[in-house]
């Protein structure tokens, strides 16, 4: 036994740390891996408590080991993949929720907690988390700190985190927000005392610290969810339906979609998906209208205007309200069925902040360089999630994603090189930002970003002089 | 088209891509809380032992390890993700409400993969089964029970019983007694017999009954099982049986699962005894007394997910609600949505700790219901959770389905 896991083991207990090859493997590839390659870290390590986190982070720091913090490992980007090997910091045992405090309407969790526990929890006190459209299985903590994209993102949009407790590299614990002012009595701001430190450690993949605590924002439960879809063939029609259900603060999800996505959501077998094609247009657009038994005249309100705003454009289908069906409320809710919504093959998607009224132009410039990869053009499929009601800068997430035979040599290389070119048009085609870091954008972008990389990697520095969080991640 | 599957072990080619295909989504680590409103956890082993290779995702990937030789050579450690796995299908449930990606197969199956990985690492690679399990297989070649017990004292469980020796004859509904019951858990097998002459059914046992080969077949020694397997169906077989009733549901799930796929049509037809006395209960030909007690119900892998949609779940529950005074409360998870025994796939033989374990995790949900006795149709269930129950100190009763009934004549 080396060395190091007789200390690890002296923290985290024995049967909490394993350098044994097989089960290392397990940690060396997620659904990504053509585009990130696999690689086993050198230990997986499971603490059990804040303490403990901190007295691995001193011992890697102390002896320069990389560390990766994992809390459910479903991210889809490779972003727990190791580059060099090191630490796997596994964090689901510590899966405790807190506090569901619904007179501040906010949860302090730790990071196993995943989003179906806290949905579920947070269901007996008559209120909901911020739910992501990913798996439920997913890791809130790790969810919010990365940012997503979420079912109501539309309304509330897609600052879910008040303030966090980190351990930083070096072991010493910090607190953010209102938690990190003396007496203060609770973390339940994100205000905090000078610039946003909370900021600092999100939407940068476990690069900057371990996340231990985390105090984000819980919403009023809604049992009534009724919706209204409509499907168009000119997609400049759809963008100004959005614009216009913004306009009005309609809604509380809304999203433009390519009918393949749309089909996926409908349709039980592969080849049920293809026989959706015409049938809704070739562009759907969804929103969905919530409340409760206390907001019935608001809704009412909301479902005639939209009712009107669809009325009144060049739709092709649909174009009434009606009850959400009860598969799709469970999916607002705790995500489950998304999982089998990739029914053509795996799940592939390049996702990044822009702005709506340039969805055209985005989907032209992506359709030109789908075919020009000679890939299938009936199977790229995309879709934009407004946020903030498209005030403010009109923000989208926009996502181009398709499902391919992993183990089929020939379209797994025509995907990457596609991506290798798009991460660059994203940028040439005016994008506001990358959804997420990860390695195959950030080479990308870091060298045109000037002072703004150069500061960037200046904090990292500081925090991490070491460069032992999950490194390769962001500075490539 | 070119695929990166060249090089992989041939009878692992078809998992090792379902290991490609898997959306590491994590799915199969929880019950489905679209149905149960939580997320309770599925899967015994990777609770038990944590770490992701002991969940069914991390199962298959160390599968598709093996299969591109990633992995070169056995360790404890390898053994242990592999064997230490009920197969009790609970990951599959998750993943096939689910199509594989790109494919029209409803989901991955977890427990076709881990018994074909099993049946490769015996009879190709030679890395298994473990020692234990090697000695059931022994004990099985030599006694035709995994149980180390002599052959000839197969049927002494009912000649220190009330009811007698059960008929040995050629009849048209054979009760296949199952070696759980023949030398672990005699009652079951007495109650069984108790009710069938209860309700004037006129069957039989075989005189010669070998292991059903169920332990052989979840460990991966498959050539051991079919050898058992055939003396059973051909002998079956040549009695001219046409129904053939199990109280025990491993046995049950081996002839009506594995059986056809081995040997084709069988000729007979198989019923678990749940599924058999229902008609005699309708019929007036068995009647209980009333017996005030608060009882839940645990379904046993191998009656319910295992058979896919011919799983039994409702026919024990109406019998044991046909039990005047039971009151039958469910347990959170039940049904296809079930927490298994801890028993299955070889892992009593071989990880005690971990199967008594999972069934104290059980029985701490048995609590939660209020019930005293604790019901299920599988004699390796009861078996188990008498262990738990002795470990724990818990006061929970445990019973077969068949004792309880035939408590109640
Ligand atoms: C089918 C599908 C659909 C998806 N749709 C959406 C969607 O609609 N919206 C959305 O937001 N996401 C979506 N995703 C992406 C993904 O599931 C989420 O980003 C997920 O929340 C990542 O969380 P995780 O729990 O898997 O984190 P992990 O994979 O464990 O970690 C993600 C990153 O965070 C870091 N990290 C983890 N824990 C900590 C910690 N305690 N401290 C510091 N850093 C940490 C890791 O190092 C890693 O870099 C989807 C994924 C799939 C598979």
């Amino acid at each position: 036994m080396s060395r190091l896991v007789r200390h690890l083991e002296d923290i985290v207990g024995e049967e909490n740390v394993t350098d044994d090859e097989e089960v290392l493997w397990t940690y060396a590839r997620d659904q990504q891996w053509p585009f990130v390659p696999p690689m086993r870290p050198d230990y997986v390590v499971r603490p059990k408590s804040r303490e403990e986190v901190q007295a691995v982070m001193r011992l890697a720091y102390r002896e320069r080991i990389p560390v990766i913090p994992y809390s459910a490992g479903i991210n889809v980007r490779g972003l727990c993949i190791p580059t060099q090997g090191g630490i796997m910091l596994d964090m689901r045992k510590m899966n405790r929720i807190l506090e569901i405090n619904t007179e501040m309407m906010a949860c302090v969790i730790e990071p196993g907690v995943t989003i179906a526990q806290l949905a579920s929890e947070c269901m007996k006190h008559g209120v909901r988390p911020a739910v992501p459209g990913c798996p439920a299985t997913a890791s809130a903590v790790a969810n919010y700190s990365l940012r997503g994209l979420y079912h109501h993102q539309w309304k509330d949009g897609i600052e879910n985190v008040l303030s966090m407790e980190v351990v930083l590299p070096n072991g010493e614990v910090l607190y953010t927000g209102s938690w990190g002012f003396p007496n203060s009595p609770g973390p339940y701001s994100r205000y905090g005392q000078g610039p946003d430190l909370t900021g600092l450690f999100q939407n940068q993949p476990g690069t900057m610290g371990v996340i231990t605590k985390m105090c984000a924002k819980l919403f009023p439960y809604c049992d009534i969810k009724d919706w209204v879809v409509a499907g168009y063939d000119d997609l400049n029609e759809l963008v100004r339906v959005i614009l216009e259900f913004g306009k009005y603060e309609i809604g509380t999800s809304c999203m433009g979609m390519h009918w393949l996505g749309f089909a996926m959501i409908f349709s039980g077998r592969a080849e049920d998906v293809m026989e959706f094609k015409g049938t809704w247009g070739e562009y759907v657009v969804w929103l969905a209208i919530e409340g409760t038994e206390e907001t019935k005249g608001r809704m009412e309100w909301e479902r005639e205007m939209a009712e009107n705003i669809v009325r009144n454009s060049n739709y092709v289908a649909g174009g009434e309200i009606f009850p959400m069906p009860e598969d799709l409320v469970n999916e607002m809710t705790y995500p489950r069925d998304v999982a089998s919504w990739f029914r053509l093959g795996s799940y592939y998607a390049v996702p990044f902040f822009a702005q709506m009224k340039l969805a055209p132009v985005y989907h032209e410039e992506t359709k030109k360089l789908w075919l020009k990869h000679g890939l299938d053009y009936d199977t790229c499929g995309w879709f934009i999630a407004p946020f903030d009601y498209c005030k403010h800068g009109q923000s989208c997430y926009y996502e181009v994603e398709t499902w391919f035979d992993p183990t089929n040599e020939e379209e797994r290389q025509k995907l990457i090189n596609f991506t290798d070119e798009y991460h660059q048009k994203i940028i040439e085609m005016g994008a506001y930002a990358y959804f997420r870091p990860n390695p195959g954008n950030m080479s990308a972008a870091l060298p045109l970003m000037g002072n703004y990389a150069k500061l960037w990697k200046a904090i990292k520095d500081l925090i991490d002089p070491h460069d032992i969080m999950n490194p390769g991640k962001v500075f490539v | 088209m070119v695929t990166i599957l060249e090089n992989v072990i041939e009878s692992l080619r078809k998992y090792a891509a379902w290991a490609y295909r898997c959306g590491k989504e994590r799915t199969c680590h929880f019950v489905n809380y679209h149905k149960l409103g939580a997320p309770l956890p599925i899967c015994p082993s990777g609770e038990y032992f944590k770490y992701e290779a002991y969940y069914g995702s991390g199962r298959l990937e160390t599968l598709r390890a093996i299969a591109e030789r990633d992995i070169k050579e056995p360790s404890e450690r390898l053994l242990e993700i592999i064997y230490a796995c009920t197969v009790c299908g609970g990951c599959r449930q998750q993943c096939k409400g689910h199509v594989t990606q790109g494919t029209d197969v409803m989901g991955i199956d977890h427990v076709e993969a881990f018994e074909a990985l099993r049946t490769v690492l015996s009879e190709e690679l030679g890395w298994g089964p473990l020692p234990a399990q090697k000695a059931f297989a022994e004990s099985i070649k030599l006694n035709h029970n995994p149980y180390n017990e002599p052959h000839e004292k197969r049927r002494a469980c009912f000649a220190s019983s009330d009811v007698g020796e059960p008929p040995v004859k050629n009849a048209e509904v054979i009760y296949f007694v199952g070696c759980t019951s023949s030398y672990r858990e005699p009652s079951i097998a007495v109650s069984t017999v108790k009710l069938l002459k209860a309700a004037g059914v006129d069957f039989g046992v075989m005189s010669d009954e070998w292991c059903c080969g169920s332990p052989l077949l979840r460990t991966g020694q498959k050539s051991a099982a079919v050898e058992t397997a055939k003396h059973n169906v051909e002998t079956l077989k040549q009695m001219g049986v046409k129904t053939v009733i199990f109280s025990c549901a491993g046995c049950y799930r081996t002839f009506k699962e594995d059986y056809p796929q081995l040997f084709g049509d069988l000729g007979f037809e198989c019923l678990h005894v749940s599924e058999y006395l229902p008609q005699l209960v309708k019929e007036g030909k068995l009647k209980f007394k009333e017996m005030q007690r608060k009882v839940t119900y645990h379904d046993p892998c191998h009656l319910g997910r295992h058979l896919g949609f011919a799983a039994v779940y409702e026919p024990p529950r109406e019998l044991v609600k046909a039990v005047p005074g039971v009151e039958l409360v469910e347990m959170k998870r039940n049904r296809e949505q079930s927490w298994c025994c801890g028993s299955g796939g070889g892992v009593k033989a071989a990880f005690d700790d971990f199967a008594v374990w999972t069934a104290i995790e059980r029985l701490k949900e048995v609590e939660e219901t209020g019930a005293q006795t604790l019901v299920t149709p599988c004699p390796f269930c009861v078996h188990n959770f008498k262990d738990a129950v002795a470990a724990s100190g818990k006061s929970i009763e445990v019973l077969d389905l068949v004792e309880l009934l035939a408590n109640a004549l």
